[in-house]
């Protein structure tokens, strides 16, 4: 996608680099549009698939996010559209206004964390493919 | 009687009659001046104390009287349509707990308090007709470690693997031993909380049931394999001992990072929780019976949930925004998120009368939003004046 705001774009991924992100970013509620591949269920079980959950020691890159369009007007905050390639810094955080489930739980901040690999080593019984087993 | 009620009633007689020492009878419960009776989980427990506490202080005093049996109890009595027996606690003006006996006949609540939705409790698949939820303050829940431990973190996918397997299948080390694997039952608030955070079915959670808060603690905390030992408490409850135990970090499915529901592991601020990047939070929900217009029919029940959802005003001597924040929960007026399902999808959420700065300054020391007098000092984007700091509205 055509990136129609370089200079914003390159503002959001400065301050993703740093780490740090606006916490104004507020909007009426009920406007959640979490697809199913994204939306964490009350009752699903999770999948070490997704790419939250399979990082290693560097959650760089492992944020990807597939509900989002191309065609939304700019954010009046961030000036982006939404698009990944605009808001996903390359340590994996969402720089711009989050809208779904996993934006939220991604959206650059500056408060500390430590990433837990979701890995064989770390997770013996994970299948081969990434997934969880079903519970005994 | 359902066969899930028979079993749960003598366990409420029975954690209700441990309450009051042996041999000594407890005041009628009944015998006080204006008795509103709620029962529920324990993890509500400490923030109910202080709030009966200041009740003393306004006009027409309120005597809350709350037996806490477990979470779940707190929709399940209004389900089944019997009555609560046994002994429950009350508060003196100065918090001091007291205990008073509910009729040998039994009581009815008054209302119900539990961290999670009513209709995750096992046997409850719809809050019956007369019944009305509300929500109440935020609170978050912990997977805790000794701090003799060198833990950190945890994922969704490890707590299925440890809690779902059983410590010692579920091969994520250290947590391997099921000895040191610390759990409570289905009907606890916590349990169920964190279950749906890592999709496990809560009556195939694994792990020793401690039976309390303060014994998760305990065992948590003096375990003599502190590497090994894993469990869970609401995380004021966690705050409240953090000389002995610490909360790990915590990476939701769909989560790159593990977080801690600070923004800081020693920190009292609450933003992961507020903000959305601390994925286990439930609101505390009242249950209570409500007549055919959805008004609680009891008036002085009316007036206690009312100060909670504020449905009422608050009286003077009732500061229950202070109350709500120094018992480490978190009022709704400081949330920048919301969800209707339990641990279910996020949404942005802008409260009506934001209260985020002054929760900040109290819960944490300290906060970066300019202090005010009045909407006069305030500017910008957040031209507001509430509670002392600059607000967006």
């Amino acid at each position: 996608m055509p990136i129609a705001y370089p200079t914003v774009r390159a503002l959001a991924l400065a301050v993703g680099f740093l780490g740090a992100c606006s916490n104004e970013q507020v909007e009426p509620p009920g406007d959640d549009t979490d697809d199913p591949a994204t939306s964490a269920t009350p009752t699903g079980t999770p999948t070490a698939t997704e790419p939250g959950t399979t990082t290693t020691e560097d959650p760089t890159g492992t944020s990807t996010s597939e509900d989002t369009t191309t065609d939304d007007p700019p954010d009046p905050i961030t000036g982006t559209t939404g698009d990944p390639a605009e808001c996903e810094t390359p340590e994996g955080c969402w720089s711009c206004t989050p809208t779904t489930h996993k934006q939220h739980l991604n959206a650059c901040t500056d408060a500390t964390c430590e990433p837990f690999p979701n890995t064989k080593d770390r997770l013996p019984l994970l299948e081969d493919d990434g997934t969880l087993p079903p519970l005994p | 009687m359902s066969l899930r009620l028979a079993l749960y009633v003598p366990l409420a007689a029975a954690l209700g009659l441990t309450l009051a020492p042996r041999g000594v009878l407890a005041a009628p419960c009944a015998d006080l001046p204006n008795p509103v009776i709620g029962i529920g989980g324990s993890a509500s427990k400490p923030l109910l104390a202080k709030v009966a506490a200041a009740l003393h202080a306004i006009d027409a005093p309120i005597d809350l009287v709350y037996q806490s049996p477990g979470a779940c109890f707190g929709i399940t009595y209004f389900v089944d349509g019997t009555k609560i027996t046994g002994t429950a606690n009350y508060w003196d003006g100065d918090g001091t707990e007291q205990t008073c006996d509910l009729p040998l006949t039994g009581a009815d609540p008054d209302f119900g308090m539990l961290g999670v939705k009513g209709t995750l409790c096992e046997g409850v698949d719809a809050i019956p007709d007369g019944i009305a939820e509300f929500p109440g303050p935020i609170t978050s829940w912990s997977l805790i470690a000794s701090n003799d431990s060198s833990q950190t973190n945890i994922s969704a996918a490890a707590v299925y693997f440890v809690y779902g397997f059983g410590a010692a299948l579920g091969q994520v080390a250290p947590w391997t031993v099921d000895a040191e694997l610390y759990s409570r039952n289905a009907t606890s608030a916590a349990l169920i909380a964190i279950a749906l955070g890592a999709g496990i079915p809560p009556t195939k959670f694994k792990g020793i049931d401690v039976g309390t808060n303060q014994a998760m603690i305990s065992s948590v905390g003096q375990s003599l394999n502190p590497e090994a030992a894993l469990g869970f408490v609401s995380t004021e409850v966690a705050d409240l001992n953090r000389d002995t135990v610490h909360t790990l970090a915590y990476q939701a499915p769909d989560q790159s990072c593990a977080y801690w529901p600070d923004s800081t592991a020693t920190g009292f601020d609450k933003r992961n929780v507020r903000d959305g990047h601390y994925d286990l939070w439930s609101p505390y929900n009242f249950y209570v019976p409500v007549d055919g217009g959805g008004e609680i029919t009891n008036p002085e029940t009316r007036r206690l949930i009312g100060f909670f959802t504020g449905a009422e005003p608050l009286p003077d001597g009732l500061p229950l925004l202070d109350i709500i924040i120094d018992n480490g929960t978190i009022p709704q007026c400081a949330m920048q998120v919301w969800r209707d399902e339990e641990i279910g999808p996020l949404y942005s959420l802008q409260p009506d009368a934001p209260c985020g700065c002054y929760f900040e300054s109290r819960a944490a020391g300290g906060t970066d939003c300019q202090a005010c007098a009045g909407d006069g000092d305030c500017s910008g984007d957040a031209p507001v004046c509430r509670h002392g700091y600059c607000e967006v509205i």
